[in-house]
């Protein structure tokens, strides 16, 4: 199976809330969507960002706008004025999760254009 | 008007609350290569050091050490993307003598990081403020042209 960027059938974008941060993921199309709905799980996430984040990942789904929502619970060393980190608001979380590489079949490669 | 739908007001108000949480200071150093990541690295082994010998030492939790530009953001997730730097500090600044546009320059960095492209961090610490620059000319003057006026403050007194 063709191994691919997140990047690649998802956008992401991410921010703070209070000390964790808040990772969007928007599928490129409706069946990267239903892809990224099976593999893209809270756990993936956990692992792939484990470096930034110390706490667990909590995913939620917003059906409509085809997103993916990921709290990560503690990675902003302390969060908002508290934190001493360059990235203390999780700005670039989201750029972070988009370098997971997946195995993505053909067929969801071939339903969504590329950005 | 028809058709409008409402709820009861919740029993609680989000509330923004603010307070003391102690101190914190930052710095910044640009170190050139060769070597530069190492010296830096050693540079800040020789700040912890150096302040853990006056008495001052601080725990893995109180303290940050940063590379910026040798992969501070995304330090330790992998990448297929290595070719790339991992992150670029951006300096800006402006001067003049029109203190209201000096302070203008500083609204227009929030901006970036809200609703620029994704990815733009590092600004938790309010934006820049105009501060005055304090002038320097060593100049020879004519001593009949200075007046001058000695005046001796004492602890205690006035």
């Amino acid at each position: 199976m063709p191994l691919a960027p997140l990047s690649r059938i998802a956008m992401a974008r991410s921010g703070d809330k209070g000390e964790g941060s808040n990772v969007g993921v928007m599928a490129r199309s409706e069946v990267a969507y239903r892809f990224l709905k099976r593999e893209l799980t809270g756990e993936r996430v956990r692992q792939h960002m484990r470096a930034i984040n110390r706490g667990p990942v909590k995913r939620y789904e917003a059906e409509n706008m085809r997103l993916l929502n990921f709290l990560l619970h503690d990675s902003l060393g302390g969060g908002g004025s508290a934190s001493l980190k360059t990235d203390a608001q999780g700005k670039t979380h989201g750029l972070a999760l988009l370098r997971l590489v997946l195995e993505v079949p053909q067929e969801v490669l071939d339903a969504t254009p590329a950005p | 008007m028809r058709g409008v739908k409402g709820a009861a007001p919740t029993p609680t108000f989000k509330v923004s609350i603010s307070y003391e949480d102690g101190w914190k200071a930052l710095g910044q150093l640009t170190i050139s290569g060769p070597d530069a990541l190492a010296k830096a690295k050693l540079c800040a082994e020789i700040v912890w050091k150096r302040l853990e010998m006056d008495g001052c030492k601080f725990s893995e939790s109180e303290r940050l050490v940063e590379f910026v530009g040798a992969n501070v953001c995304h330090a330790g997730i992998e990448s297929a993307e290595r070719h790339d730097p991992s992150e670029i500090v951006m300096r800006l600044g402006v001067k003049g003598h029109d203190k209201a546009k000096i302070e203008r320059f500083g609204y227009e960095l929030v901006p970036l990081v809200t609703s620029g492209p994704p990815g733009v961090t590092g600004f938790a610490g309010g934006r820049p403020h105009a501060t005055e620059i304090i002038g320097f000319w060593p100049a020879l003057v004519a001593k009949p042209r200075i007046a001058h006026k000695v005046t001796v403050v004492t602890a205690g007194g006035s």
